[in-house]
């Protein structure tokens, strides 16, 4: 471990995060400097993913791994990301922007903030220093990273079928690895003690992907102490970090489940498109990646049941998309004629052992809900899925319980149909606790959204999602921002386009422009009748916003 | 062993199991960028409770551990 170590770490993951910002910049731009540092986590998590995907693709075809290489492949995004800005007409902010009042947080907030900085700083202590001596780390990853080093390429005997003498865990995907790679280039060595260093760079850049996308819509409260409860899980630091693609899987996946569940109500193109990139580094970190998108997607699927027509294809989309980023490598590892790696698949794998399927479950179960693994986070996250339910958020809350469900499901399967697992959570017998290491992470980075959802309903601060006679009702509820009436439900449920008679539709100002088409009342509008009651909202928007000056003026 | 080396790994009786295998595999990581080839062809041998004659007059033991396990080079 040297400084020069830990500095070329620096400037590697500085890199990825400028690939990752070139990412955003494509898919959505930023409007404040202000804006991009909120988002630098999710930001830094692209870059990574980006990364992965290019890097692997490069592999497969059998480019020289190296600084070049690295060099090349984080440029190709940024290039991307770039054009894809221009031809948005996006334009870069100006660098000096009107000061705006800098509001300190709360003490209840400075004292999270403060357990999460001396949580980062612990953690940054812990893998400087930290030793590779788990058995999957040196066995599968590492060796793998020193190779690529070392030989700039998948040598037969490392990435090969005759790797391993027994054939065992070559059919990894080379992501991750590569990235590793890159770091021991960063390093100027095969230093595989600050190596450990990239798992605390990862983690920074998911809690502050987590912080930043939840930060607009949830009060620091609730934010707060979830973050900093998911950061010292038990099953979460219990598991040797050293090494292992645990970490990394579970950063992507749970930063592009929540991605596609602020879509599922905000229907932001970019949300799906920088969710389909993680979902794509996922794939290519751990076989698991694939089951744990799946998992994703049919959760996704569940929760748009109402209109899968508009939601489906898109959602579909993505999964699609996702898969083929990967599919280059799915196709060199088919033409390698890997062992199966004594996995048992199949349908019939699964029959043969149906003696296995109760304890199975009840194993995954344990493995979800263990109070020594997770303390109180997946309950909590159960209960805040009903009430958020019950308050309006249906679409995170049933993403929230079908993604339990499914994950619960998808564990099941494994321990069922891999016989030589055994029924214990026990992790050097059976991988059940870490599997669950992502969903419990995915649960948790929706969980505030949900808390805040049912706070807001509990506390008043918005409308029941069941529509009142009038959008105007509740009109003492109204907040003003910048002369823009904010609504009650805004963004809340269906929007007024989708509204249909019986159902709650948002009410927003097109909601109120509209409001007789989304009444569960009245019929649509149409024709003059409908310029006449658009004009008279009109009119009450602007009267609003009169009487709201006149109260500040006085 | 220089960086560029080749060597065998011999698994005697007593190590021909899971515990060997690891081993063996363990030395893959470790040693890189020196890389395993057949013990046959190797010049430089780790020994795991085999016999020392199978490997041949000229091999030259450098190193004894516990359990029988050398180190040991081959004269080409």
């Amino acid at each position: 471990m040297t400084l020069r170590a830990i500095a070329g770490l620096v400037v590697l993951h500085l890199f990825i995060l400028g690939v990752g910002a070139g990412v955003l910049w494509g898919l959505r731009g930023w409007k404040a400097w202000v804006e991009l540092l909120r988002l630098a986590g999710v930001a830094y998590l692209l870059g990574v993913a980006s990364l992965m995907i290019l890097l692997t693709v490069s592999l497969v075809v059998g480019l020289p791994f190296g600084p070049p290489l690295v060099l090349g492949c984080g440029l190709g995004p940024v290039a991307g990301g770039i054009l894809l800005g221009r031809r948005k007409r996006r334009r870069l902010p100006p660098l000096r922007t009107r000061a705006r009042r800098f509001r300190g947080p709360s003490v209840v907030s400075a004292v999270f903030i403060a357990a999460v900085v001396v949580y980062f700083e612990a953690f940054f202590r812990s893998e400087r220093l930290a030793e590779l001596y788990d058995w999957d780390a040196w066995f599968t990853w590492t060796v793998k990273a020193k190779t690529l080093y070392h030989f700039a390429g998948m040598e037969e005997w490392v990435f090969g079928t005759a790797a391993h003498s027994g054939g065992v865990l070559t059919s990894y995907p080379p992501g991750f690895p590569a990235v590793q790679a890159a770091s021991f280039h960063a390093m100027g060595s095969a230093d595989v003690v600050t190596l450990n260093l990239n798992y605390w760079f990862l983690t920074l850049g998911f809690a502050t992907a987590v912080a930043g996308l939840l930060a607009p819509r949830v009060r620091s409260v609730i934010l707060l102490p979830v973050l900093l409860l998911m950061l010292v899980l038990p099953g979460l630091t219990g598991i040797p970090v050293p090494g292992g693609a645990d970490r990394p899987l579970a950063y992507l996946i749970a930063t592009a489940a929540l991605l596609v569940v602020l879509w599922l109500d905000e229907r932001r193109a970019w949300q799906l498109a920088a969710a389909t990139v993680l979902l794509g580094g996922a794939f290519l970190t751990k076989r698991e990646g694939l089951l744990l998108g799946a998992c994703v997607l049919v959760a996704a699927l569940a929760s748009t049941w109402r209109d899968r027509r508009s939601a489906w294809p898109r959602l579909g989309a993505t999964g699609i998309a996702a898969f083929a980023l990967a599919l280059p490598w799915r196709i060199w590892a088919g033409a390698q004629d890997f062992p199966d790696e004594g996995l048992e698949t199949g349908v019939l794998a699964t029959l043969e052992n149906a003696d296995r399927a109760w304890p199975s479950l009840e194993l995954a179960l344990r493995a979800m809900f263990g109070y020594d693994l997770w303390l109180v986070l997946p309950a909590v996250a159960v209960v805040a899925a009903l009430l958020g339910f019950f308050s309006g958020a249906r679409r995170p809350a049933v993403f929230t319980l079908a993604f339990l469900a499914v994950a619960v499901a998808a564990n099941t399967w494994i321990t069922w149909s891999q016989t030589f697992f055994g029924l214990t959570l026990d992790y050097s017998l059976n991988p059940a606790t870490r599997f669950m290491v992502t969903p419990v992470l995915t649960v948790a980075a929706v969980t505030p959204l949900l808390l805040e959802r049912a706070w807001t309903s509990a506390s008043g601060e918005r409308a029941s999602p069941r529509l009142p006679r009038s959008p105007l009702a509740g009109v003492s509820s109204l907040r003003l921002p910048g002369g823009l009436p904010s609504f009650p439900t805004m963004g809340r449920v269906h929007s007024c386009s989708g509204g249909r008679r019986g159902r709650p539709c948002r009410l927003g100002v097109r909601a109120l422009l509209c409001g007789r088409k989304c009444s569960p009342r009245a019929g649509p509008c149409s024709g003059l009748r409908d310029r006449r009651c658009r004009a008279g909202r009109l009119r009450q928007i602007a009267s609003l916003r009169r009487r709201r000056s006149l109260d500040r003026s006085r | 062993m220089p960086r560029d080396a080749a060597y065998g790994i011999v698994l005697g009786p007593r190590w021909d199991n899971l515990d060997g295998q690891v081993a063996a595999d363990f030395l893959k990581y470790f040693l890189l960028p020196r890389r395993e080839v057949d013990a046959d062809s190797a010049r430089w041998v780790f020994c795991y409770g085999c016999d020392v004659s199978e490997l041949g007059d000229g091999f030259e033991v450098l190193s004894r551990g516990r359990d029988r396990i050398l180190f040991g080079r081959a004269r080409p």
